[in-house]
């Protein structure tokens, strides 16, 4: 579905992110994990075209069989949100604070599909109740800043999977949130994912985040990818000495079974493990 | 996530020649400045020679800029009404800056509830603007220089306290004022010597601001007849006499005004050329 | 909501009495005895008796204060003291002028400023927008009387389109009034426009790099539409703060565009009686002035808390 080839990614001719080959499968649950300035956010922000300008970007990202790299702003804005949808990392920076949260919500439908305006205002409730916000109705017309974190994170997840992308990319979704709400929206992110068939790109510095949610883990450092393979792989038998470090540097990570049990069900992969 | 600096700001420009708008104000101050200063020495012409034969006379050679209505040259007037609405524009400026300065450091340095009554008495001041207040003291004290001047700082002091004030605060707050306190320096010392260095450059962004807000506002002042009485002339008081003969003499005048615009517009851009130096995110904070 | 309405309500009348109370106090202390002032060096001391007795000039500054607010409240100012017109009427008559000048100058300045400012932020690289920047460093370089006279020159003696001077009430005739007001309005708003259009772009520029931009982005909005959409609200809050401070400046040139345009406002009675040594005049003009921008300064507190919701609960949770 997704396939990144020769990715380059510089600045005033340094190079920051060196990719030769990065891909995943319709569905995929794909783990991206490095320590900050490794370059993971700046890859998956090149995959929605939302590097800053003074970046120079080489290479070729092909998704769903079309090249994105070169397109215009303008049919890059028809793939975000509809076809490629984002979460990023501090919600509360991430809503705009004077406009509605239901609004906000119905954003993506509003420029995606033909529904109507009460067709909409069903749809964000229904997607506020998937997301396990209580009280959508009330919640509707607040704003931003009277929401917990937890909340206004679930409402960014609401808001990338109401035109059920066919990709999700989550960028350090519970990083600003606290532990016992980080588990609640990765059962959540999971139970999404697995529904609809939805492919997610998981980015994080944490690694044990990371292998909650992935079935696939990719290891970043310095803009490159040293390691890549099934998440157990990674955690039981890394290859690469960063990757050893950085699992020494996360020594509560859990086995298999433990996770399951924190987790709540075993959640079959995509390949029906 | 830091790395990712979005607006790719440069690096502090090392020097002046870096900021065009610097640049472009001292030029046109430096002009004016100029001719003011030449003008304690020089005219091309008397400045009160009057010749009603010449009168109203559009530029030529002889008379750079014409000559007004009562057959004077212009150039020259100008030259002479710079020194009386620059001297006007300096003493309120100083007055502002050093008592606003004074004023916001103190309300800066002392407990909450001072700290606001004060700034709420800034406020005030604020609200009253100095056309008002030089009206009236034109009503008591009569028109002339000196209310030009009083109504003028009236309205500088409030305005720089307000904009030292919330600086200073942060400044207060910093580590190493709280080490000077446990040092068992006194109030004054710090907000002297550790506060007022830190919070110059904004004052200085400030007086030229306000330098140029001063001209402005003497010019209008004097134009409504209420500023310097003559014999003494100034910028403003030229323009009221051009008035009636617009359609006659036009370059009467569109000259004086426009050389009212370049030194506005001089000391405005060296204000907002220091600012986006000395601070590249302040440009937002347009005070006058 | 209410609550931000009637915090800034009471701190606008507390700032009026102290703001009357400064200009009274300025009347009465500086120049001399004020009957004198009013009636020049020369007057004998029988006129200058009489005056003191009709004004009250004898009284205590608490009694002269207190009878003077008094009248403001009832309506009832006495006589200037040349007998030309009753203070009260004629400050009421002259309202509407100066209302529709300044009002006028301030609403047509927002929405300039709005477009134009939005439009430089969006091409802050290219000479397009960055030129809007120094066009406006140039506008607010320019006086207004300044500014009033070249536009006399250009539209009313060289086209001939417009009036050079003289007002029309809308009452009366609201296309001359249209005409009429049309140069004084345009030379009023011109500084405050160049004021606004600055701080727009600059508040516009930052308000693109903040995060939810990104999100807007992120779920299929084009640059141009995420600024307007989501943009120009955030970016008009700080513009209501800054909006505060240049209502004095307005007020200030309502005072010399009424005059150049020989609008019979507010502002020009203020210059005629200030060289007339009207001092009750000015006294009491001063405090319609001071009213005028503390009730602008109101309408921007009452419109930073419709744009920004944070304010709102703010403010309730108090």
């Amino acid at each position: 579905m997704l396939e990144i080839n020769n990715l380059r990614i510089s600045i005033a001719g340094k190079t920051l992110v060196k990719i030769d080959h990065l891909s995943a499968t319709p569905g995929e649950r794909l783990g991206l994990v490095g320590e900050s300035g490794s370059g993971k956010t700046l890859t998956v922000l090149s995959i929605l075209g939302l590097l800053p300008e003074m970046m120079d970007v080489e290479g070729s990202i092909v998704f769903a069989g079309k090249e994105l790299l070169g397109k215009s702003d303008k049919e890059l804005a028809k793939i975000r949100g509809r076809d490629i949808a984002m979460v990023f990392q501090d919600p509360s920076r991430s809503l705009n604070p004077t406009m509605k949260i239901g609004r906000q919500i119905g954003e993506s439908l509003r420029l995606h599909t033909d529904l109507s305006k009460s067709d909409i205002k069903q749809k964000v409730i229904e997607l506020m109740h998937g997301v396990q916000l209580q009280d959508p109705e009330k919640l509707v017309t607040r704003y931003p800043h009277e929401l917990s974190g937890g909340q206004q994170q679930r409402v960014m997840i609401a808001m990338a999977i109401s035109c059920k992308p066919s990709l999700l990319i989550a960028d350090e979704p519970t990083t600003a949130l606290d532990v016992t709400v980080q588990q609640e929206i990765l059962k959540l992110l999971l139970r999404l994912s697995n529904e609809s068939n939805m492919g997610v790109i998981f980015v994080s510095h944490n690694l044990g985040v990371v292998q909650a949610v992935s079935e696939r883990i990719a290891v970043m450092h310095n803009g490159e990818i040293v390691e890549l393979g099934p998440t157990s792989q990674i955690i039981d038998s890394p290859t690469v000495a960063y990757t050893k470090e950085l699992i020494g540097a996360n020594p509560s990570i859990p086995s298999e079974q433990e996770l399951n049990r924190l987790l709540g069900t075993r959640f079959p992969t995509s390949r029906g493990e | 996530m830091k790395k990712l600096s979005r607006t790719g700001r440069k690096s502090r420009k090392s020097t002046a020649l870096k900021s065009p708008q610097l640049l472009l104000g001292i030029i046109l101050s430096g002009f004016v400045l100029t001719i003011t200063f030449v003008s304690f020495f020089w005219t091309p012409w008397d400045p009160i020679g009057i010749n009603v034969e010449d009168r109203l006379l559009p530029p030529n050679l002889s008379h750079w800029f014409g000559t007004d209505r009562l057959g004077r040259d212009l150039f020259s007037q100008i030259m002479v009404g710079s020194q009386n609405t620059l001297f006007v524009a300096l003493i309120s400026t100083i007055l502002g800056a050093v008592l606003g300065t004074s004023l916001g450091l103190a309300a800066a340095g002392s407990g909450p509830r001072l700290g606001a009554v004060i700034t709420r008495i800034s406020d005030i001041g604020i609200a009253l603007p100095s056309i008002l207040i030089a009206l009236v003291l034109a009503t008591t004290l009569g028109p002339g220089r000196l209310s030009v001047i009083i109504a003028i700082s009236f309205w500088f002091v409030p305005v720089t306290a307000r904009v030292v004030v919330g600086p200073a605060r942060q400044i207060l707050a910093l580590d190493f004022v709280e080490a000077a306190m446990t040092h068992g320096r006194s109030r004054r010392y710090i907000l002297f010597r550790q506060v007022f260095p830190n919070i110059a450059p904004i004052v200085i962004v400030q007086t030229s601001m306000m330098f140029a807000a001063g001209i402005l506002i003497e010019a209008s002042l004097s134009f409504l007849g209420v500023g310097a009485q003559p014999p003494t002339t100034s910028w403003g008081k030229i323009l009221m006499d051009s008035q009636p003969l617009v359609q006659q003499a036009p370059y009467y005048t569109i000259l004086p005004g426009a050389f009212i615009v370049i030194s506005v517009l001089g000391f405005n851009l060296i204000g907002d050329g220091l600012s986006v130096l000395l601070d590249p995110q302040q440009s937002k904070k347009g005070v006058v | 909501m209410i609550r931000v309405f009637i915090r800034s309500f009471t701190l606008m009348v507390i700032s009026a009495f102290t703001g009357s109370v400064v200009v009274f106090v300025l009347l009465r202390s500086v120049g001399g005895d004020i009957a004198t002032v009013m009636l020049g060096t020369r007057a004998t001391q029988e006129s200058l008796e009489l005056l003191r007795e009709t004004f009250g000039l004898n009284r205590s500054w608490v009694e002269q204060y207190v009878s003077w607010i008094g009248g403001v409240l009832t309506g009832n100012l006495g006589e200037a003291y040349s007998k030309q017109y009753v203070i009260s009427t004629e400050i009421a008559q002259r309202l509407e002028p100066t209302l529709i000048l300044t009002f006028g100058s301030l609403l047509i300045s927002i929405p300039i400023a709005l477009v134009v400012g939005l439009y430089s932020a969006m091409n802050f690289k290219r000479w397009r927008g960055a030129s809007v920047d120094g066009i406006a460093q140039i506008g607010l370089a320019i006086p207004q009387f300044f500014l009033a006279l070249v536009l006399v020159l250009i539209f009313a003696v060289r086209l001939g389109w417009l009036p050079a001077t003289g007002y029309v009430s809308i009452f009366t005739d609201p296309v001359e009034a249209l005409r009429s007001m049309v140069l004084p309005i345009t030379t009023l708003s011109l500084g405050i426009t160049a004021v606004f259009t600055r701080f727009v772009r600059t508040s516009m520029i930052e308000q693109m790099n903040e995060d939810y931009m990104r999100t807007a982005k992120a779920k299929g909005r084009t640059v141009r539409s995420a600024a307007i959409i989501h943009g120009l609200r955030n970016a008009a809050i700080p513009l209501v703060t800054t909006g505060a401070l240049q209502i004095g400046a307005l007020i200030a040139g309502s005072v010399v565009v009424e005059n150049v345009f020989t609008i019979p406002g507010i502002g020009r009675l203020l210059l005629t009686s200030a060289v007339t040594r009207e001092a009750i005049t000015v006294q009491s003009l001063s405090l319609v002035i001071l009213i005028i921008i503390l009730t602008m300064n109101l309408f921007m507190d009452v419109l930073y808390g419709i744009l920004d919701p944070r304010i709102r609960h703010k403010e309730a949770r108090k």
